[in-house]
C-alpha cells in the first residue's frame, strides 16, 4: 500500500511536467511557423534579415550618438540647420522619393538613416579618394570642412577656391557626404562592412531594404521577432523533437512501470533524436522527392528512369553483381572460418590477421591493383598466363573489365565481412555439439555438413546478406572496374546523374531510392526473421573447442589456403606497394632510373600532413560519438523489455545499408537550413555522414559483448547502491572494454579512408586522406596514389597492432 | 589646414570621382578575402596563391580545386532549386567556357572592366565583360614510343575512333564530369556528326582520368589516348617520360577556359574591386607566365612564350578545330546523351 | 564391453601439466568413476580416452586397439564409443528421434531398423512421446535423457559421461543416477563417469579414481577409499571427516588441542601425525568412560543430528541419530568413545590437503 501511495506524487509530478513541455512544444511550432509564413509573405530574401536591419540600425545609432551629433553641435546653428536639409535632400534622393515623404523622420533619423543607406552603396570610395583623405593632417577638421560646404549650398560658387565643389551633386555629394560620415571610421566605410554586406544580401533588393529601413525607424522590428524569424526553422525543429521526445518518454516510463526520469532516458531520447534529424529526415525527404516529384504521387520518375536502357542494365548489373559477389564470398569465407578456427592448419593465426587485412583497406585500392593485374592488354596476370599456356594472342584470358572482373574484385573486398561474421558465431557455437558428431561417428567433414553449418546457417544467412547489401552499394571498384569496360552500376550511375545538375538531383534521387529499398527488405529479413531462427548456443563453460585435426589433408589445404591468400591478398598489395616506387608504370621497378621515393616523399608534405590530420581528427570524432550510441543504444537493446527497441537498431543497420552516395546527397540536401539545421559545409556533416554509414559496425560489436555479460553482474552494482551511469562505467564499461575498443576501431577505419562521401561533402578545410588519394588517382598519377594507398594500409596495421597491445591482446578485430 | 589644401583635396577628390569607377588600384589596397574556384590542377593552385600572395600582399586569396563536374555540381546545389541561393565562391575559374554562357544567363556574374580587351586577348571573350579567356587547354591525341611505332598510332581524331586496329587500346576522359572532354566531344560531333560517337564506342574507348590514361601509355594496355596536352607536357618535364604528344592532323581543339567574376549579391565576400583585381593579374603577362608555368597556353597576345616542348599558340590556334560553345550550352544534354548511348552503352 | 588399458599418460598444454602420468585398467563392464575437484584433470583424462586431445606421452588402448599414443591417434569417429556431455550437445535443428538416430544414420543402417531401434531407446529412456519435439521444447532433464538415448543407441563398447547430471536439480539428479547404473548394467557397457559429486561416485561406481592436481591419489571400491583414505586429501573428498594434529610415541597419540591421549595402534605411523575422524564413528553418551567433553552447538537435520562437541580446545563434529537430539543438549557434559580414526603422517594438515583452488 505504503509503495503505491510513495509512487503516485512523483508521477503526479512528472506527469504535469511532461504535460507542460508538451504544450511549450506546441507553442515553438506555432511561433516557427507564424515566423516562417510572416516572412513568406514579406517578400525579403533570407530569414535573418530583421537581424541584420536591427544590428545595422543599432551601428548607426552608435555613429551617430558617438560622432556625427557632437560634429554637428560645434558647428554654427545656421550650418547646422543647412547641413540637416542638405542629408534630407541626399537621403530623399537615395531613396527616390520626395522630401516630403520624409516629413514623419526627425533630424537625429534621418541622419541615421543616412549613414545606413550609405553603408552598402555601391559607390565607394576609391582608393585614390581614400589616399587623399589620408595625406590630411586632420580629417576630422577636413571633414567638418566639407560639411560646412555641404550645408552652405548655395553659397559655393562664391567662393572661387571652392569653386570645384560645383560640380558636385547628385552621386557625388552623396559621396562627399559619405566622406563626411565615414571620415571617423578607419576603413574609410561608413558602418562596417559585414554588417553591411549581410543587410544587402537578406533585404535582396533596393525595395526592400528601404523597406526595412524605414520598418526599423518606426521601430516595427522588435528583437524578439526578429530572432524568432531569423530561427523559424530551427525553433520548428527543436519544438517537434521536443513533443518527440516527451511522447517517447511517456511511452518508455509506461512501459517500463517506473517513473523516474533516469540519466538513461535521456540518452536514448538523445540519441532517437540524432538518428531522426539526421537519418530518418534526409531518407524521408529523399524518398518524398522521388515519388512526389511535383507534388503528387507519380511514378513519372522511375518510369523514365527504368525504361532507359542504360539504367536497367545497371540495375541487373547490380543485382546480378551482388548476389554473386553474396555466394561467392560467403562460399569461400565459410570453409576459411572453418579452417582457421577449428582445425590445425598451419598458419591459422597468421591467415586469420590477412583477411581481416583485406577489411582495413580502401576498396578502390584494391580495384587500382587488379587492373594492374588483369587488364586484357597487358594485365601482370594475363601476361603470365599467356606464357605458361603458350598462348598467342594480345587480348585475354583473362578481362577485368567485365562483369565477372567486378564480381571477383567485389569478392576479394567483401568477403572479409562474412568471414569475420561467420568466424564470430563459430567461436560462439558451442563445442560439444561438434563432438558430440564425431562420437557418433561423423567424420569432420560429415560433421560440418549436418551439424555445423545447419546450425550456423541463420549466422551464414546474416553474414551473407550483408554482403549482398555492401555489394549493391559499393561505387568505388564499380566506378575503376565496371566503367571502362561499360558495366554500369546503380551507384555508378546516381553519381553520373547528380554531376549533371539541377534536373539530374531528381534522377539521382530515384535511382537512389531503389538502393534504400534494397537495403530495407534485405535487412528487414536479416534482422528480424533471421534472428528468431538463430539458435542461441553459447555455452557456458569456456571449453576449448576440439581442434579437428586434418591428418593428410593438412599440408594440401595450407597450400591452398597459402594459394588463395596470395591471390587474394599479397599479390594486390604487392602491386601496389612496387607501383608506389615506380617513376613509369610501365617499365619494371628494376629498370634504370625507374626507382623513385618521391611519391612516397609527397605523402610528407604539408598538404597530405594536413589531410592526415583532418582524417584522424574526423574519424576519431565519429568513432567516440560511435561507442558511446553504441553502449547506450545496446543497453537498450539488451537489457530492457521496450517494445520497438529494436526499431533504432533497425535504423542503424539501416544506415549502413544505405549506399554512401545516397546518404551524402540526403545530407546535402536537408542540412542547409531549410529544415533548421544547417552543417553544410562544415566538418560536421562529415562527421555526420561517417557516423551514419559505419555506426553499425561498432554497434554489433558492443551490443554481442554486453549480451554475454550476465545481468546478474550489473544487478549487484545496483543493489550496492549505483546509478546507472555509474554501473555503466564502473562494472559494464570495464568487462567489455576490448569489444568497446574494437567497435570503435571498427567505425574509425572506414572513416578514416572513406571516399565517396567526402568527395562530395568537403570543404578546402576538411579535405581528409580518402579524398586526397581520390585527387592523386585521378589527377596526380598512379604511383602516387599507391603510395598513399599503401600509406594507410601501414597507417592501419601499425594502429591495430598498437591497440593490441595496449588492451594486452584482447582487442582483435 | 588652409584653403589650397582642401581644394587639392576635393579637387583629387573629383578627378577620383569622374574616373571610371573601379580603375585600376594600387595593389597594396586590395584587400579583404576573396574565394576563388578553379579546376585547374592542384600544384597550379599552389603556385598561383603564392604568386597572388606576393601581388596583392593585403589580400587573403584562396584557392579551392575540384573538377569541372564536381564544381558544377556543387553550385547547382548552392543555387538551389529557384536559382537565388547564394554561393560560396567570388570567383570561378573552370575549363568548360560553357558554363559561363549558362551562369550569365541565370544573372550569376558581375561584369569587370579590362582594358582593351580587344587587342589583348587571342580568343573570344564577353564584350559586357561578364567573362574572358584566362587559359587555353588543348585536346590532343598521345602515344608511348617506347611501346608502339608512330605507324601503329593513329595521327588524326577520325583515325583514333574508326581505326580498327586501335579496338579495345585506346581512353579519353568522361564528358560527364570533365569540361574538356565535354567541349572535346561537341567539337568532333560538330566535325564528324554523331557517327563518330558510334565509332567511338565500336572502338571500346575506355572512360577514365587523364592520369589513369597516361598509365595505360606507359605500361602499353593503350595504344593511343585522348588527352589534355598539359598533361602530357608535364610529364615529359618532371619525369622525362617519353610519352608524346601527337597534334592531329584534322585540328586539335582548344578550350579557352574562363574567368569569371560572380555578381556581388550572391558571391561569398562581394570583394568586386579584389576580383576586377585579380582578373586584370590574371590576364597581364606576370599572370599569363605563371598560366604557362602550368603547362597551359597563354591567351595574351603577343606572347611568344608556349609551355615546355609544346608549339608556338598562334600555330595552335590555326589547327584550331573550334568548338561551337553555343551549341555545347544549350545542346549539351543531347549531345550527352548521344555519347553515353554510343560509347557507355554496352 | 570392453577393457581400457592407460599406460603412462601425460598431458601438457604449453608449460602447465595438466595430468602427471597415470596408469590405469579398466575392466570389462566395470563402472569406473573419476572423482576430484575442478582442474584436477578428470575431464582431460575422458577427453584423452575420447581422441578429442591428444597424450603428450602415454598410450590408451581400448579393447585390443591402440588408438592414442606414439604416432597413432585414432579419430574420435573410430572409437565407438558412446559420450554424453555436461551441456548436453543435443543439436537444437533436429528433432528428439533424428538426434538419436544420428549415429545409425551415419551407418547406413536400413529405416526400419533405424525406427525400431530407436523407439525402442527412446522408450528405455521413457521419451517416447517426445520423437517429434525440439529439443528447445524439451526440459533439462529429458534433453539429458535424449544425450543419454543417442550414447546408447549405438550400442558403444565404451561409455564416457562428462558430470552429466551437474545441470539438474537435486531429485531429478538422484533419480538419474539409478536409470544410468542400471542401463549401463543392463547393457554390460563398460562405463568412465566423471563428477566432482562424491555422493554420486559412491552410489555408481564399481571403483573410484580419486585425482587431485592431475594425479590419482586413490583408486579403489567406494567403501575401500571411504573406510582406508590414503591421505587426508581423500579423506576430506569422500565424506566428512576433522582433522587433529597430535603426535604419535609409545603406542599413545597425544592431541595437544584435545588435552588427550588417544591409544595408537599398530601400524600407525609414528612422530608427528594428523588424525582423521569421521562424525559418524563416535559414540556419545552422558557419561561412562569416554574423552569428556561439553556439546556447545547441536543442529537438527531431521534423520540424523549434528552437535559440536568442545573436547579440551578443540570443537570436535559427531554425527548420531535423529532421534538423539532429545536426549542432550547444549552445554551437557558428555563421553565420547572413537569408534573408528584414521592416522596420517606430518602434521600439517593444510598442506596435506591441497586442493588447488
Amino acid at each position: 500500500m505504503t509503495r503505491k501511495a510513495n509512487r503516485q506524487p512523483a508521477r503526479t509530478v512528472l506527469l504535469t511536467v511532461l504535460a507542460g513541455l508538451l504544450l511549450f512544444s506546441s507553442l515553438m511550432i506555432g511561433g516557427g511557423i507564424h515566423g516562417i509564413s510572416t516572412f513568406d509573405r514579406s517578400g525579403y530574401t533570407t530569414e535573418d534579415v530583421w537581424s541584420w536591419t536591427l544590428r545595422l540600425g543599432g551601428e548607426a545609432e552608435t555613429l551617430y550618438r558617438e560622432w556625427t551629433a557632437p560634429e554637428l553641435a560645434t558647428l554654427p546653428e545656421a550650418e547646422q540647420a543647412g547641413a540637416a536639409r542638405a542629408a534630407r535632400r541626399l537621403l530623399a534622393e537615395a531613396w527616390h522619393v520626395n522630401e516630403t515623404d520624409l516629413a514623419e523622420y526627425t533630424d537625429a533619423q534621418v541622419w541615421k538613416l543616412l549613414s545606413m543607406t550609405y553603408s552598402f552603396s555601391r559607390k565607394k570610395i576609391s582608393s585614390a579618394g581614400r589616399k587623399s583623405i589620408a595625406a590630411i593632417e586632420d580629417p576630422a577638421e577636413a571633414g567638418k570642412q566639407m560639411l560646412s560646404v555641404l550645408a552652405a549650398g548655395s553659397g559655393i560658387a562664391e567662393n572661387p577656391a571652392l569653386s570645384g565643389l560645383s560640380v558636385l551633386e547628385g552621386a557625388d555629394a552623396a559621396m562627399t557626404a559619405q566622406v563626411f560620415l565615414a571620415a571617423r571610421n578607419e576603413n574609410a566605410t561608413v558602418l562596417s562592412k559585414e554588417t553591411s554586406l549581410a543587410f544587402t544580401r537578406a533585404a535582396g533588393d533596393e525595395e526592400k531594404e528601404i523597406e526595412a529601413m524605414q520598418a526599423w525607424a518606426a521601430g516595427t522590428v522588435s528583437p524578439l521577432n526578429a530572432w524568432v524569424t531569423e530561427h523559424a526553422r530551427t525553433v520548428i525543429l527543436l519544438g517537434a523533437l521536443l513533443m518527440l521526445d516527451v511522447i517517447l518518454l511517456f511511452i518508455l516510463l509506461r512501459q517500463e512501470k517506473s517513473w523516474r526520469v533516469d540519466l538513461k532516458w535521456m540518452l536514448i531520447l538523445l540519441i532517437v533524436d540524432f538518428l531522426v534529424v539526421f537519418q530518418l529526415l534526409p531518407l524521408v525527404y529523399l524518398l518524398i522527392r522521388a515519388f512526389f516529384p511535383s507534388g503528387m504521387f507519380s511514378l513519372e520518375t522511375f518510369r523514365r528512369l527504368y525504361t532507359y536502357a542504360m539504367n536497367w542494365q545497371a540495375l541487373t548489373n547490380t543485382l546480378t553483381a551482388s548476389a554473386c559477389t553474396m555466394v561467392l564470398g560467403t562460399a569461400i569465407a565459410y570453409p576459411l572460418a572453418y579452417l582457421v578456427g577449428r582445425t590445425n592448419l598451419y598458419g591459422r593465426k597468421f591467415f586469420r590477421s590477412l583477411f581481416v587485412l583485406t577489411y582495413m583497406v580502401p576498396p578502390y585500392v584494391g580495384a587500382m591493383a587488379w587492373l594492374r593485374l588483369l587488364n586484357k592488354n597487358v594485365g601482370t596476370i594475363n601476361l603470365l598466363l599467356r606464357g605458361l599456356f603458350g598462348l598467342r594472342i594480345t587480348e585475354g584470358p583473362l578481362n577485368i573489365y567485365s562483369l565477372g572482373g567486378l564480381i571477383w574484385v567485389l569478392t576479394t573486398f567483401y568477403f572479409p565481412y562474412a568471414f569475420i561474421t561467420i568466424s564470430r558465431a563459430m567461436e560462439k557455437m558451442d563445442p560439444s555439439l561438434e563432438e558430440a558428431s564425431r562420437i557418433a561417428g561423423a567424420s569432420p567433414f560429415q560433421t560440418v555438413l549436418k551439424i555445423t553449418l545447419p546450425i550456423m546457417t541463420p549466422s551464414l544467412i546474416a553474414g551473407a546478406l550483408l554482403v549482398f547489401v555492401c555489394a549493391a552499394s559499393c561505387y568505388g571498384i564499380p566506378s575503376i572496374i565496371g566503367a571502362p569496360g561499360n558495366v554500369h552500376t546503380v551507384t555508378t550511375r546516381i553519381i553520373e546523374y547528380y554531376g549533371l545538375g539541377v534536373k539530374g538531383i531528381n534522377d539521382a534521387t530515384g535511382l537512389a531510392v531503389f538502393l534504400i529499398l534494397i537495403a530495407l527488405v534485405v535487412l528487414y529479413l536479416s534482422d528480424f526473421v533471421m534472428a528468431k531462427k538463430q539458435y542461441v548456443t553459447v555455452s557456458g563453460k569456456s571449453t576449448r573447442p576440439a581442434m579437428v585435426d586434418l591428418r593428410k589433408w593438412r599440408v594440401p589445404l595450407t597450400v591452398m589456403m597459402g594459394l588463395f591468400a596470395v591471390i587474394a591478398v599479397a599479390v594486390p598489395f604487392a602491386t601496389i606497394l612496387t607501383t608506389s616506387f615506380k617513376v613509369d608504370v610501365g617499365k619494371s621497378l628494376l629498370e634504370e632510373g625507374n626507382f623513385t621515393l618521391n611519391q612516397w616523399n609527397a605523402l610528407f608534405r604539408d598538404e597530405s600532413l594536413g589531410c592526415l590530420k583532418n582524417s584522424l581528427l574526423f574519424g576519431a570524432a565519429a568513432a567516440t560519438i560511435g561507442a558511446v550510441i553504441s553502449c547506450v543504444m545496446s543497453y537498450l537493446m539488451q537489457r530492457t523489455r521496450i517494445r520497438g527497441r529494436k526499431l533504432p537498431d533497425f535504423l542503424i543497420t539501416l544506415g549502413s545499408g544505405t549506399p554512401s552516395v545516397v546518404i551524402a546527397l540526403g545530407l546535402i540536401m536537408t542540412m542547409r537550413g531549410q529544415f533548421g539545421v544547417n552543417i553544410y559545409n562544415t566538418a560536421g556533416i562529415l562527421i555526420v555522414a561517417y557516423l551514419i554509414k559505419y555506426l553499425m559496425m561498432g554497434m554489433r560489436t558492443v551490443s554481442s559483448a554486453m549480451s554475454q555479460i550476465h545481468v546478474s553482474l550489473e544487478e549487484s552494482s545496483q543493489i550496492s547502491g549505483a546509478g546507472w551511469l555509474r554501473t555503466m562505467v564502473r562494472i559494464t564499461g570495464p568487462l567489455i572494454m576490448p569489444s568497446i575498443a574494437a567497435g570503435w576501431f571498427l567505425i574509425f577505419i572506414p572513416c578514416f579512408y572513406e571516399l565517396s562521401m567526402t568527395t562530395l561533402l568537403y570543404t578546402s578545410e576538411t579535405k581528409t586522406i580518402g579524398y586526397q588519394l581520390y585527387q592523386y588517382w585521378t589527377f596526380t598519377s598512379q604511383p602516387q596514389a599507391c603510395a598513399m594507398a599503401f600509406g594507410i594500409l601501414l597507417f592501419v596495421v601499425v594502429l591495430n597492432f598498437v591497440l593490441n597491445r595496449l588492451t594486452k591482446g584482447e582487442f582483435t578485430i | 589646414m588652409n584653403m589650397k589644401s582642401l581644394t587639392a583635396v576635393l579637387l583629387t577628390l573629383a578627378l577620383a570621382l569622374s574616373a571610371v569607377s573601379g580603375a585600376l588600384a594600387v595593389n597594396e589596397d586590395i584587400e579583404g578575402k576573396v574565394v576563388i574556384y578553379t579546376s585547374m590542377y592542384p600544384f597550379m593552385i599552389d603556385q598561383m596563391t603564392a604568386a597572388l600572395k606576393e601581388e596583392f600582399p593585403n589580400l587573403e586569396a584562396k584557392l579551392e580545386y575540384g573538377g569541372t563536374g564536381d564544381l558544377q555540381t556543387k553550385l547547382a546545389g548552392e543555387m538551389g532549386d529557384d536559382l537565388k541561393g547564394q554561393l560560396s565562391c567570388d570567383m570561378l575559374m573552370v575549363a568548360e567556357p560553357a558554363y559561363s554562357l549558362e551562369l550569365k544567363e541565370y544573372g550569376y556574374l558581375e561584369p569587370v572592366e579590362i582594358e582593351n580587351p580587344a587587342d589583348l586577348l587571342r580568343f573570344d571573350y564577353d564584350p559586357e565583360g561578364y567573362w574572358y579567356p584566362v587559359r587555353t587547354l588543348n585536346m590532343v591525341l598521345a602515344y608511348n614510343p617506347e611501346k608502339y611505332s608512330l605507324e601503329e598510332v593513329p595521327t588524326t581524331f577520325k583515325a583514333f575512333a574508326e581505326d580498327r586496329s586501335l579496338d579495345g587500346h585506346i581512353s579519353m576522359g568522361n564528358p560527364l564530369t570533365s569540361g574538356t572532354a565535354m567541349a572535346a566531344i561537341v567539337a568532333l560531333s560538330d566535325k564528324y556528326g554523331y557517327d563518330y560517337f558510334k565509332a567511338l564506342g565500336e572502338n571500346h574507348v575506355m572512360i577514365e582520368s587523364g592520369s589513369t590514361a597516361l598509365a595505360k601509355l606507359q605500361t602499353g594496355e593503350c595504344k593511343a589516348i585522348m588527352i589534355l596536352e598539359e598533361s602530357v607536357l608535364k610529364i615529359r618535364k618532371e619525369e622525362n617520360s617519353p610519352i608524346t604528344v601527337i597534334y592531329p592532323e584534322d585540328g586539335v581543339i582548344l578550350v579557352p577556359s574562363t574567368v569569371m567574376t560572380i555578381a556581388e549579391n550572391r558571391s561569398a565576400n562581394a570583394n568586386i574591386e579584389a576580383c576586377e583585381a585579380v582578373t586584370n593579374w590574371l590576364l597581364s603577362e606576370e599572370g599569363q607566365r605563371c598560366i604557362l608555368s602550368g603547362y597551359m597556353h597563354a591567351v595574351r597576345k603577343g606572347m611568344s612564350e608556349y609551355p615546355y616542348d609544346s608549339m608556338d599558340t598562334d600555330a595552335l590556334i590555326e589547327k584550331d578545330m573550334g568548338v561551337d560553345w553555343e551549341r555545347c550550352y544549350h545542346d549539351r544534354d543531347e549531345i550527352r546523351g548521344q555519347f553515353q548511348e554510343a560509347v557507355t552503352m554496352p | 564391453m570392453a577393457k581400457v588399458t592407460i599406460k603412462n599418460l601425460t598431458k601438457s598444454y604449453g608449460t602447465a601439466q595438466v595430468l602427471k602420468s597415470l596408469n590405469a585398467e579398466f575392466q570389462d563392464g566395470e563402472f569406473v568413476t573419476l572423482l576430484g575437484p575442478s582442474g584436477c584433470g578428470k575431464t582431460t583424462i575422458l577427453r584423452l580416452i575420447a581422441g578429442f586431445e591428444q597424450p603428450t606421452s602415454g598410450e590408451i588402448w581400448i579393447g585390443d586397439t591402440l588408438v592414442s599414443g606414439g604416432k597413432t591417434l585414432l579419430p574420435p569417429e573410430k572409437r565407438d564409443i558412446g559420450m554424453v556431455f555436461q551441456s548436453y550437445a543435443v543439436w537444437p535443428h533436429m528433432s528428439v528421434f533424428e538426434n538419436v538416430a544420428y549415429p545409425l544414420r551415419l551407418k547406413h543402417t536400413p529405416r526400419e531398423e533405424i525406427n525400431e531401434r530407436v523407439h525402442r531407446i527412446l522408450s528405455v529412456v521413457h521419451l517416447e512421446q517426445y520423437a517429434s519435439r525440439l529439443p528447445n521444447q524439451l526440459s533439462g532433464g529429458q534433453q539429458q535423457r535424449v544425450a543419454l538415448a543417442r550414447a546408447l543407441l549405438a550400442r558403444p563398447k565404451l561409455l564416457l559421461l562428462d558430470e552429466p547430471l551437474s545441470n539438474l536439480d537435486a531429485k531429478l539428479r538422484e533419480s538419474m543416477r539409478f536409470e544410468i547404473k542400471d542401463l549401463a548394467r543392463e547393457q554390460g557397457i563398460t562405463v568412465v563417469y566423471v563428477t566432482h559429486d562424491q555422493s554420486e561416485a559412491m552410489t555408481m561406481s564399481d571403483r573410484i579414481f580419486l585425482l587431485n592436481n592431475g594425479e590419482v591419489q586413490q583408486c579403489d571400491t567406494p567403501s575401500e577409499i571411504y573406510n582406508h583414505p590414503v591421505n587426508p586429501f581423500a579423506a576430506d573428498f569422500l565424506g566428512k571427516v576433522s582433522f587433529f594434529s597430535g603426535t604419535a610415541e609409545k603406542g599413545q597419540i597425544l592431541l595437544p588441542d584435545w588435552e588427550q591421549r588417544i591409544p595408537g595402534r599398530e601400524g600407525d605411523p609414528a612422530g608427528p601425525v594428523t588424525v582423521g575422524l569421521r562424525p559418524e564413528n563416535f559414540r556419545m553418551e552422558k557419561d561412562g568412560q569416554g574423552i569428556p567433553g561439553v556439546i556447545s552447538r547441536m543442529y537438527y537435520l531431521g534423520d540424523t543430528t549434528d552437535y559440536r562437541i568442545r573436547v579440551g580446545k578443540a570443537e570436535v563434529r559427531v554425527i548420531l541419530d535423529g532421534a538423539s537430539h532429545r536426549r542432550f543438549q547444549p552445554g551437557d557434559t558428555v563421553r565420547l568413545e572413537i569408534l573408528d580414526r584414521m592416522v596420517f603422517a606430518g602434521a600439517d594438515v593444510q598442506d596435506q590437503l591441497k586442493i588447488r583452488t
